[in-house]
């Protein structure tokens, strides 16, 4: 940050190798109002200018010098903020040789001047006027960044902090808030095994209501975890074989299995890149939706294809289900939304976000196409995979 | 091939403890259940120190069920810490816990935990997984 009495970024860095001329120029600085430092060589003027320069002012004869490369070097180096302000006096008349090699090593990378000999006092005071007000700038410009990159560190830091503490959140979550409702559910149950018997219809009916509720908040529950989790685990992504995470779900849940319900695979599914255990999670969830959202009655029906889209791959699941009205398309994939009220379809509103916030994490898109009464067509994209 | 030894159940929450005793005696496991209730009992019971000094009355367990968060210090210490003794290294040793973190998964299983179960939401499914237990490592598995 600027100092206020630091004036070594104002400061003009002098290489004049004759002694009339730089005590010409400094004379004309110190009449100007100017900071001026006389460097005895390139190489100290290069030094001086990494610590801090408002601008440099170099007589055409000094860099007649086989270190001439320093300079450009610096000049090169300097950071995206930076351009260092070079102003070089050239002798009078045609342009020479000198001040020509300048221009070429210099001119396409380096903010130059040429001043022309004999110069007039009010010529350079203006060109290193200008000069000192484009430097100002550039350490402007410097100090902002430097602003941005503290606040970018001190809100990466407090991001860090709430993350972990989230972390730890989730975590007592599993483990404090589980144990009470396991307990809850545990003891209604052998209640119910081991008393039900002496308890009239109404005294097992409070009981079952009990457990109902209790099972409903453990599933809220174990969701919210399963969405922490998917949100913030680390997942790397690898080739995945849909067809064997699709046969895995069905296999695992005999709601996705004749009779209770018809799924046509059309194999073979296309590879995709993804993670397997989230991509599981999805299918599973999906799927359960699938077979879920049915007219009462009706066997749900669902269809699992995949269709090439460029580098992508998009899995359809299309259902027999009561479908989705266009205005809900969005909202169903947020936490905790859901359309069916009460005890009409079971559920927690977790799962859909949990498809959503996966997916995302493989680097893909979810959406759905549907009408209401004509069932629902939900899709991932996700990246396609050869190997 | 039957284990006799009894099973220790390190488990700070009474609640806990009266579903597994319920369970065990549902599924009529014979070895006594032993309760630890944090993991420094543990490990004085583990060395037969202080109340556990009796052998007779606190025999050695055959299988050991470790629930991972306790008071004091945890069930991944406990572990730790009888992995390092020669005399444990070989002991049953089945975690049984509410997390399914990742962390805690591949720490159990890196500190030579033998298996990793969450621990079920009903007493139908605990008596289900006591029973697995009491088949597997209790009538068939064989230590050393």
């Amino acid at each position: 940050m600027k100092k206020p009495n630091d004036r070594t970024e104002e400061r003009i860095l002098l290489l004049a190798p004759t002694g009339a001329d730089s005590a010409n120029a400094i004379t004309v600085l110190r009449n100007g109002g100017f900071e001026g430092v006389v460097c005895a060589d390139l190489d100290e003027l290069v030094a001086l200018g990494r610590e801090g320069v408002g601008a440099m002012l170099v007589a055409e004869e000094a860099l007649r010098t086989k270190r001439l490369k320093i300079l450009g070097e610096f000049l090169e180096a300097q950071p995206s903020w930076s351009d260092v302000p070079l102003i070089v006096i050239t002798s009078g008349g045609d342009t020479t040789h000198v001040s020509m090699r300048a221009y070429e090593t210099f001119g396409p990378a380096a903010n130059l001047s040429l001043v022309e000999r004999p110069f007039r006092v009010i010529t350079l005071i203006s060109t290193l006027r200008a000069a000192l007000r484009s430097r100002r700038r550039q350490y402007e410009v410097r100090d902002l960044l430097e602003q941005l990159e503290e606040k970018v560190r001190e809100r990466t830091a407090r991001l860090e902090q709430t993350i972990s503490e989230l972390e730890a959140f989730s975590y007592s979550m599993s483990h404090d808030l589980r144990a009470p409702l396991r307990a809850m559910r545990g003891y209604s149950q052998v209640l119910l095994e081991e008393y039900g018997a002496s308890m009239d219809a109404h005294g097992q009916d409070y009981l079952k209501r009990i457990l109902t509720a209790s099972e409903r908040l453990d599933r809220l529950v174990q969701d919210v975890l399963r969405y922490s989790r998917c949100a913030r685990e680390s997942i790397e992504c690898v080739s995945v074989d849909l067809n064997a995470v699709v046969k895995a779900v069905i296999a695992e849940y005999p709601s996705l299995q004749p009779p209770n319900a018809e799924i046509d695979v059309e194999a073979p599914l296309m590879k995709v890149r993804g993670h397997e255990a989230s991509l599981s999670q999805v299918i599973s969830n999906l799927l359960a939706n699938a077979v879920k959202f049915v007219e009462p009655g009706r066997k749900p029906k669902v269809k699992v294809w995949t269709e090439q889209r460029g580098s992508r791959v998009r899995v359809f699941i299309q259902d027999n289900g009561i479908g989705i009205a266009s205005e809900h398309h969005e909202k169903i994939f947020k936490m905790f939304e859901r359309l069916s009220a009460g005890s009409e379809y079971e559920g927690t509103g977790i799962g859909l976000a949990i498809v959503a916030k996966a997916v995302e994490r493989m680097g893909g898109h979810s959406g759905v196409e549907s009408e209401r009464g004509r069932g629902s067509t939900f899709w991932l994209d996700l990246e396609r995979c050869d190997e | 091939m039957n284990q006799r030894g009894p099973i220790l159940l390190v488990e700070d929450n009474p609640d806990d403890v009266f579903f597994m005793r319920r369970a065990c005696k549902t599924v009529g496991v014979e070895n006594p259940l032993h309760v630890a209730e944090d993991g420094n009992q543990a490990i004085e019971y583990l060395s037969g120190a202080g109340r556990y000094a009796d052998r007779v009355a606190h025999p050695l367990p055959c299988v050991m069920l470790l629930d991972l968060k306790l008071p004091g210090k945890s069930g991944l210490d406990v572990l730790a810490w009888m992995r390092a003794q020669a005399e444990f290294t070989t002991h049953v040793v089945i975690v049984l816990t509410t997390s399914r973190e990742p962390r805690d998964i591949h720490e159990a299983y890196r500190l030579g935990a033998n298996a990793y179960l969450v621990k079920p939401s009903t007493p139908a499914q605990l008596a289900e997984i006591v029973a697995a237990i009491k088949m597997f490592w209790i009538d068939h598995n064989i230590v050393e």
